[in-house]
């Protein structure tokens, strides 16, 4: 896809998302609130002994729930689209057009999740920090987490974009549905990171590719990482490459399926 | 070479089945019986560049499967679809920049953005140099008569206005083919002569050509000379709207408004009298034994015609006497 094309989609999702306007403030507000309970559960947790693991202080804990919000306002992507679209219709306009969708799908997702980012995630970062004495991360970890998030980004398109290509199939979303907020709160450790959790689980989320998604960027938000930041990075591209290379062989089928059976 | 060719084109949809009641429900789960439903069944035809063809056929006869045939959008069972030579089924992304399709009742426009903008995308998708978008842009807004629509978002607009938007979107890389599935679906009598017009202009002064699957018989009836007949997938005709008319719709009926001098009515000769209304009366004969001239002449013979007018067979009426003819 051209260059010029993949930024008019990007662009025509932020105008999209302009027509909105008037959720900004809610969602901002909707957030704050979110990340002041959080805080206050982690807060009454490090208040019992022996409860500052492997040296994460609270305030640390603080700017990891902070950088979560951010994160998770920027991973947008909605899986009902597909099932909307087979169900409507309107696939077919997108198929007869000179455009890969899946591309299509994933700049239109940059541009809702930039959008969302400014008007929802940094802001409640901003709130976190002025009133809520959250700290902000150090400018260097604060790019690392950018280069993260980008992969991240990425590879949750990829996970979200298998997920609902299955609609070409099942024509039915909820378990889906709830399977990805699950993956995406839980095993991505944006809601606990892995440092709290069992040993034994801790070491199955790491195997997979999940934490690649929360825990991973989060770390270096909060500058737990230390300097293994183009390790963490270089892990995150290994798991892109075979996470492309199946939501391409899936998008095949899923267009075949459509060719033979009329979706 | 034809610009759209259909060479013996068939299509099979697997259809699951299963008997009524739970052993069967459970049964299914497990291995879902699957039928084949012939959707298309060996249809072929060539059109030309510059034709308007109207394709006809009720609910469920294979339309809309044909044109997604045509587009590449399905694989064909066997036979092949062709467009500029382009085989539809591999060349799709090659064939998008020649045609202009039209769904009634979808949308490609973006909802929540003025028209504008869904054009803008579009000039960009297909790669279209600034002049010569704008200068496509500026003559679809007047033959379609968009004015200020542009600016407004696409989910203000009444469905007659989004229509024509829509219309405009499927042309604004200037394509050469337009398929229509029933383009006026769900608009009112207005909305539908202004889209049947700008059609009509879009063919005879651009040389579009125009395939358009209707149930309404008058989009059929203003812009097409060709029409294509369908029924369970079977093309059952194809030829002009006059031959059409002539061999499924042989007879005229001359409106006659009669003096009332006291006297019954007599039919004249080779007519029959089928309706009467006050002087009014209905008189049909047959095309190929009388000519109008002649059956007027006769009538004038025996009354005072007061007033009169000859019909011809409804186009509507033609179809469903196909429809009725053995197979």
């Amino acid at each position: 896809m051209r260059p010029t094309v993949w930024l008019q989609f990007v662009k025509i999702a932020l105008l999209a998302r302009l027509a909105y306007r008037a959720d900004i403030v809610l969602s901002v507000f909707r957030s704050s609130l979110f990340l002041l309970v959080s805080l206050s559960v982690w807060r009454a947790l490090y208040q019992n002994p022996g409860a500052d693991q492997e040296h994460v202080t609270y305030s640390s804990m603080a700017t990891y729930v902070a950088g979560a919000t951010l994160l998770e306002s920027f991973l947008t992507s909605d899986p009902s689209y597909f099932l909307r679209k087979i169900r409507t219709g309107d696939i077919a306009g997108d198929l007869l057009k000179p455009y890969s969708l899946p591309f299509a799908l994933l700049a239109q997702n940059v541009g809702t999740g930039l959008w969302r980012a400014a008007t929802g995630g940094l802001p409640v970062v901003l709130v976190g920090f002025f009133l809520m004495s959250v700290p902000l991360p150090r400018p260097a970890d604060a790019v690392w987490f950018l280069a993260s998030a980008a992969l991240a980004g990425m590879l949750y398109f990829c996970f979200v974009l298998m997920i609902s290509l299955t609609a070409f199939w099942t024509l039915e979303m909820q378990g889906f549905h709830d399977l990805q907020w699950a993956v995406l709160a839980f095993a991505s450790g944006s809601v606990v990171p892995l440092w709290f959790m069992p040993d034994v689980l801790a070491k199955v989320l790491r195997a997979l590719p999940f934490q690649q998604m929360g825990f991973v960027p989060l770390t270096l938000w909060t500058g737990q990482a230390g300097d293994s930041g183009p390790l963490l990075l270089l892990g995150q591209v290994l798991w892109l490459i075979p996470m492309v290379g199946l939501a391409a062989l899936v998008w095949r089928a899923a267009q075949r399926r459509v060719v033979i059976q009329g979706g | 070479m034809a610009t759209v060719e259909a060479r013996d084109l068939v299509k099979d949809f697997p259809v699951r089945r299963r008997a009524p009641g739970m052993v069967s429900a459970l049964a299914s789960l497990v291995r879902p019986a699957t039928e084949w439903k012939r959707a298309v069944d060996h249809i072929s035809f060539e059109i030309d560049k510059g034709e308007a063809v109207g394709y006809v056929g009720p609910n469920g006869a294979g339309k809309s499967t044909t044109i997604k045939l045509l587009t590449g959008l399905l694989w064909p069972t066997s036979g092949e679809a062709r467009v500029m030579g382009l085989l539809s089924s591999r060349r799709r992304t090659e064939i998008a920049h020649h045609i202009g399709v039209v769904f009634g009742q979808r949308t490609q426009l973006w909802w929540d953005l003025p028209v504008a903008d869904s054009f803008d995308l579009l000039r960009d998708i297909y790669g279209l140099s600034e002049s010569a978008y704008r200068r496509q842009r500026d003559h679809l807004t007047e033959v379609l008569d968009l004015g200020d629509l542009l600016s407004v978002p696409v989910r203000q607009l009444s469905l007659g206005q989004r229509m024509r938007c829509e219309l405009a979107a499927a042309l604004l890389h200037s394509p050469s083919i337009l398929y229509l599935d029933e383009p006026t679906i769900g608009l009112d009598v207005l909305a539908k002569e202004r889209i049947r017009r700008a059609l009509a202009r879009l063919n005879q002064d651009q040389g579009v050509t125009i395939l358009i699957a209707s149930h309404d018989l008058d989009d059929i009836d203003r812009l097409c000379r060709r029409v294509m007949v369908i029924d369970q997938g079977r093309l059952i005709f194809d030829g002009s709207l006059d031959r059409i008319k002539q061999t499924y719709g042989p007879e005229r009926t001359l409106v006659a408004d009669l003096e009332d001098d006291g006297r019954a009515v007599t039919a004249p000769e080779g007519a029959s009298l089928i309706r009467k209304q006050g002087t009014r009366h209905w008189f049909r004969f047959a095309r190929d034994q009388r000519t109008a001239a002649e059956v007027i002449a006769s009538l004038a013979k025996s009354h005072h015609i007061l007033d009169l007018t000859v019909e011809e067979p409804d186009i509507e009426q033609v179809i469903s006497r196909i429809y009725e003819e053995p197979r």
